[in-house]
């Protein structure tokens, strides 16, 4: 189990980034009392006193505002129903109360043997509270609420037709509300994705995908949640949108820094080729103050072809385009006791708070000694090697 | 993609496979101009920064393009992005200047290892701020291209005023060199009393910097021209000022300067000069806003509608910056800095002689920075000296002093430079002022003629101007270069026979002493046979090795000498197959002492006075004090120069008498020790006559001492030749020296008048100070011992000397 700080607390507004392995896990604190978690990744192993990994829920479970004697959490968001964004969510919800749930209705085509048990319990939840919902035509409280994001046929079948609009949004839509709440003076989500063609493909490509803007008398402070997307989706949504929905602070890199979002292979093409364009965009929707961060175990130095993420190369290619910093969750304060990443959103924009350890940079060579290990030696070596006619 | 972008793309792969290599390679493609593009990435993560250096990302790609003959040519690197826009040696926004001078600091055996070693100091010093530290040279702001190639050069030659805190209006003061370039002469403020009369180009100096690149459109630079106080208005109307003086339908140049040359963390800065180039239809419609005297309130309406409408549509249009080549002093470092040749700097040289070696001279010389030069030759340029003469084919038939001043002003057109055509020994040699004021004196004729004549003019009428004569041997392998401070005994053809002697003495087998001082004629060269004087053989390579390598060592020499003494160099070509050492050699002052009845000039050498001071000392010891003593005095006599050289004082022959009364000198030996001088000095060391005492009086010719100077001229042959008696007294217990030189026909006149100049060897006020004391001569105008005086004798020797300097 990571230790965490006693004096630890989350901000009041602002971004953490939990340390929780390959895994999303991502809290946006509105308000005091309004604290909204963007997926979930708490690892069995993470309880384990000498894991790096952060249990997630139980930390959720400790910081969470309290109502009562419980500890609250006015939303959830599932950005599409993987095992690395939602584990750990039954033993969340038996142990906070979450005002409201956001999802895709993506996860009513799954088929149940293709989910995760805490995707199941995510899904039963969800089941119940568009059941009330629809029921009650949209008329519940903090605890039943749950809101639809993105197109379907789902919503034309008969045992949703009823659902209320009002609680369903598409991309495009900006949102000002959590659990009932009216934020529009100091939070907006506007919401790139799902694309409504994307609702038969990949699962990964359905990620609802977003910017969250945190605002402290006139101070900007902006986090782009991409979930899984990939180079076509991740371009589309840059592309597409005005440049004040896809400004940044913080970009969470799409699918644990994956490669995929800048390397692309097209059909028919042999190999994914580098796509310095989708680059270029995001760095131009960045801010002086920009962060991006690959929401994963430590990036090796290299990857084998096939590996998952997180990619070495992506993380180069981020490296390359971040204003300020590329941070990796798992290594952010120390890859052996890493510590969650905090920005505090402030009148004067994004503050990135500074752990008290000092991440430990992996030394790489500099260009001169690697010119010079390229030069080869001068010298005679060091063993001795025999040469001979006799075989 | 060739074989050189193929190695280079190799080495690239393997920087890359390096172990924990900062460097990836993304991605390469060939492009239609033949480069290789390569785009790497480099971890930077670990790069030590400051805030004032250059901000470096993690990460940071940057673009190689390695050209189609690499290695031979380096690859030039570029940043992906303009952040580094403004940052020294960052040019248009995006190219990394890596290397001052590729030429010296590119290595192409080193390839891509060297230049990716290259790029990591360079991210290095930038992250730090350390590519321009304090005290380093600023790196001076560069300028849009204009994508024209029809604009003049400008050639900023005049310092630009001081501006001080308040923007600098005025005219840079221009002249039209040729259809391509424009130089700029001086400088004048709009608000002079009267404004210049020639040409002009409205100038803007402004007291804060610009951007690092200067605005690429006109409505940029109008904006930060604002920002930093000039206004719009303040623009239009410096502009208009410049339309005011310039003819319409001409061109117009807006020169603008901005404080950012010079050095950082200096205060001072000098101005970095652009041009902003109008041509003549822009001109002509900003010449239509000016308002007239005679203009109506509707048309000077009109004129403002139509500057605020030309104004808006000129506003996106880019800037045509003319290319501006520095030659100002205050910006420009000499690239001869701290080099010898900086010596020549501001100073006045006579060069005699334009030919071979003195037009290469006298180029070396204008090139140096000479203030004034003043050229003498009266030889005219022949095909044949083409072969190693720095003229020119249309030059034939021209006097050389002539066309080498036209080339000479060529390269310097501000040159103050004199030619006179015609004999140096008469045209300068003859008259006093010899040395045309210069501050050095280069005899470049390798004439036997103009060496002697300068030493005697020299003797005649002395001045303290360093002297420098260049001889190059007859087959050029050879240079010889005698420097004689302003204040040595003698000219170069006393210093030229000091060096023989010192060569003789030292360096008996040297080659030098074969091509300078040989003891037969050289067979002499003649380029057309009968029909030209002779020369040495040698080709313009030849000459312009020996001649600069001279040049060179010349402002050591002279620097390293007192002025009372001479420095010769000799030195060879490096392409002798056995490299011939330079030798290097002092040549001491001489104790001079006159005869001046006779107008001969005796140089004593310091060995000489020493050896016969220690004969004085030894008779006084083994005699006692009041007993004469004496002996032979050897060294060289020129009856022409009426210069007497000695170098050696016997002490008395053993066959000698000393006595109180009389010293009678032997000959025992002496003849002997003549003939083995001669032929060891080659000529130069040869008897010349006596010395002797006079204990406890002064050094003046006695009945005895002239009964014998008249018997030693009947033993000595012609009755011109003469010979020299050199008394030494002791009249205050120190020695006084008198020099006496008798002619036969003199003595046999029975009609000797002299007037006596004693002299005070130094040796009495001490030796430590014999450098630097002026010798002490007493001329004491003392009647001679003979009654009966025959001016017309004396007179007779005075014509003949004036007749000689003419």
């Amino acid at each position: 189990m990571a230790k965490l700080d006693k004096n630890f607390a989350l901000p009041t507004k602002g971004f953490v980034q939990w340390p929780v392995g390959t895994g999303d896990s991502t809290t946006i604190c509105v308000t005091d009392e309004i604290v909204t978690q963007v997926d979930l990744h708490h690892l069995a192993a993470s309880e384990n006193d000498d894991d790096p990994h952060t249990p997630i829920v139980d930390r959720l479970i400790a910081l969470l505002p309290k109502v009562g004697k419980r500890p609250y959490l006015a939303t959830f968001v599932l950005t599409h129903p993987d095992e690395d964004h939602c584990l750990g969510f039954k033993e969340l919800l038996s142990g906070v109360d979450i005002g409201e749930l956001w999802f895709s209705p993506r996860i009513f085509r799954e088929y149940k043997k293709d989910l995760c048990d805490d995707a199941l319990a995510f899904r039963e939840e969800a089941v119940r509270r568009v059941r009330k919902t629809i029921k009650n035509k949209g008329d519940v409280v903090s605890g039943d609420r749950v809101r639809i994001i993105g197109y379907d046929d789902l919503l034309k079948e008969d045992e949703y037709k009823d659902f209320p609009r009002g609680c369903f949004s598409v991309p495009g839509h900006e949102l000002f509300e959590l659990d009932g709440v009216d934020l529009a003076e100091s939070f907006r989500v506007f919401l790139h994705g799902p694309f409504k063609d994307s609702s038969e493909g990949e699962r990964n490509d359905c990620s609802i995908a977003m910017q969250i803007r945190l605002e402290v008398e006139g101070g900007q402070s902006f986090i782009m949640l991409l979930g899984d997307h990939c180079y076509p989706t991740v371009k589309k949504i840059f592309e597409y949108s005005d440049d004040a929905d896809v400004q940044w602070n913080v970009f969470v890199a799409p699918h644990h820094c994956s490669k995929s979002v800048m390397y692309w292979k097209d059909s028919g093409a042999e190999t994914a080729t580098l796509r310095q364009d989708v680059l270029d965009l995001i760095e131009g929707a960045a801010h002086k103050l920009g962060y991006i961060v690959a929401s994963s175990e430590p990036i090796p130095t290299s990857n084998q072809s096939g590996d998952n993420p997180p990619h070495a190369r992506a993380k180069a290619r981020y490296q390359e385009i971040a204003p300020t910093d590329f941070l990796c969750t798992q290594e952010h304060g120390g890859e052996e006791q890493p510590v969650p990443i905090v920005w505090e959103a402030t009148k004067n924009g994004l503050v990135y708070v500074s752990p008290s350890k000092k991440t430990a940079k992996k030394e790489a060579a500099s260009l001169t000694s690697a010119a010079t290990f390229a030069r080869g030696s001068e010298g005679p070596p060091a063993t001795r090697v025999g040469f001979g006619a006799r075989e | 993609m060739t074989a050189g972008q193929a190695m280079a793309l190799e080495q690239l792969r393997e920087i890359e496979a390096a172990p924990d290599s900062p460097l990836e390679i993304i991605s390469f493609a060939e492009q239609k101009n033949g480069r290789l593009a390569v785009y790497i990435s480099v971890d930077c993560s670990t790069v030590p920064q400051s805030p004032e250096g250059m901000p470096l990302r993690n990460r940071e790609k940057l673009k190689i393009y390695v050209p189609s003959d690499f290695p031979f040519s380096h690859p030039l690197l570029y940043s992906t992005h303009r952040r580094w826009e403004g940052f020294p040696h960052v040019y248009w926004a995006t190219y990394l200047c890596l290397y001052q001078a590729p030429d010296t600091e590119w290595n192409p055996s080193d390839g891509m290892f060297g230049f990716v070693a290259r790029i990591d100091t360079f991210l290095r010093d930038a992250a730090l701020g350390r590519l321009e530290p304090v005290g380093a040279a600023l790196h001076p702001p560069t300028t849009p291209d204009a994508g024209r190639y029809d604009l003049p050069t400008i050639v900023p030659q005049a310092n630009a005023p001081t501006v001080s805190d308040q923007p600098w209006f005025g005219f840079a003061l221009i002249r039209q060199v040729s259809e391509r370039r424009i130089d700029i002469d001086g400088w004048e403020s709009l608000f002079a009393d009267v404004w210049p009369t020639t040409p002009v180009a409205p100038a803007l100096l402004l007291a804060e910097p610009l951007s690092h690149l200067f605005p690429d459109t006109i409505g940029k630079l109008i904006s930060e021209l604002s920002v930093r106080g000039i206004s719009r208005s303040h623009l239009l109307a410096i502009i208009c000022c410049g339309l005011d003086m310039t003819p319409s339908d001409t061109p117009l140049i807006l020169v603008i300067g901005a404080p950012m040359r010079g050095t950082k963390g200096h205060q001072d800065l000098k101005q970095h000069l652009t041009a902003w180039y109008f041509d003549p239809e822009t001109a002509g419609a900003l010449r239509l806003t000016m308002p007239r005297p005679t203009d109506n309130e509707e048309l000077r309406q009109i004129r403002a509608d139509l500057e605020e409408a030309l104004l808006k549509a000129l506003a996106p249009c880019p800037i045509h910056w003319c290319p501006v080549l520095e030659a100002r002093p205050e910006i420009i470092v000499r690239r001869d800095v701290k080099t010898s040749m900086n010596w020549f700097i501001g100073k006045q040289v006579t060069v005699w002689g334009c030919g071979a070696i003195g037009a290469q001279l006298a180029e070396a010389l204008v090139r140096a920075g000479i203030d004034r030069l003043v050229l003498y030759d009266d030889g005219i340029i022949k095909p044949g000296v083409l072969v190693r003469q720095p003229y020119e084919d249309r030059d034939i038939g021209f006097p050389k002093a002539e066309i080498l001043k036209r080339r000479l002003l060529a390269i310097r057109p501000s040159l103050n430079v004199e030619a006179h055509v015609g004999d140096v020994k008469r045209l300068a040699l003859g008259r006093s002022d010899w040395h045309d004021n210069a501050d050095l004196v280069i005899d470049a004729t390798a004439s036997r003629s103009v060496l002697t004549k300068l030493e005697l003019r020299r003797k005649a009428d002395f001045c303290p101007v360093p002297i420098a004569s260049f001889v190059i041997g007859p087959k050029a392998r050879r240079g010889l270069l005698i420097v004689t401070g302003r204040g040595h005994s003698g000219g170069p053809f006393d210093a030229a026979r000091a060096a023989k002697l010192q060569l003789l003495r030292s360096f008996p087998s040297s080659p030098y002493l074969s091509d300078f001082f040989p003891l037969t004629s050289h067979e002499h060269f003649q380029p057309e046979p009968g029909c030209s004087e002779p020369t040495f053989v040698g080709s313009f390579a030849d000459v312009a090795v020996l001649s600069h390598s001279m040049l060179n060592a010349l402002p050591e020499a002279l620097t390293s000498i007192h002025n009372s003494e001479a420095a010769i160099c000799f030195c060879s070509q490096p392409t002798n197959s056995k490299v011939d050492p330079t030798i290097r050699l002092r040549v001491a002052g001489r104790i001079i002492s006159h005869d001046p009845q006779t107008g001969f000039e005796v140089r004593i050498s310091d060995e000489a006075w020493a050896k016969m001071h220690s004969a004085i000392d030894r008779s006084a010891w083994k005699h006692g004090r009041r007993v004469e003593t004496g002996g032979i005095v050897l060294g060289e006599k020129d009856e022409v120069l009426k210069i007497i050289w000695v170098d050696e004082m016997s002490g008395p022959p053993k066959d000698s008498v000393l006595t109180e009364a009389e010293f009678i000198c032997g000959v025992d030996g002496t003849a002997a020790l003549h003939k083995r001088r001669d032929l060891e000095s080659r000529g130069s060391i040869r008897y010349l006559g006596m010395w002797h005492t006079h204990p406890d009086s002064a050094p003046l010719p006695s009945r005895t001492d002239m009964t014998a100077m008249s018997s030693l001229s009947k033993q000595t042959g012609a009755s011109n030749a003469h010979v020299l008696m050199m008394i030494i007294g002791t009249p205050y217990q120190g020695l006084c020296l008198a020099t006496y030189v008798f002619s036969r026909r003199e003595i046999l006149s029975n009609a000797v008048v002299r007037t006596c100049a004693l002299l005070f060897p130094p040796s009495l006020f001490g030796l430590a100070e014999r450098r630097q004391s002026v010798l002490h001569t007493l001329i004491a105008g003392m009647r001679g011992i003979a009654d009966r005086l025959r001016h017309q004798k004396i007179r007779s020797f005075a014509t003949t000397q004036d007749k000689l300097l003419q």
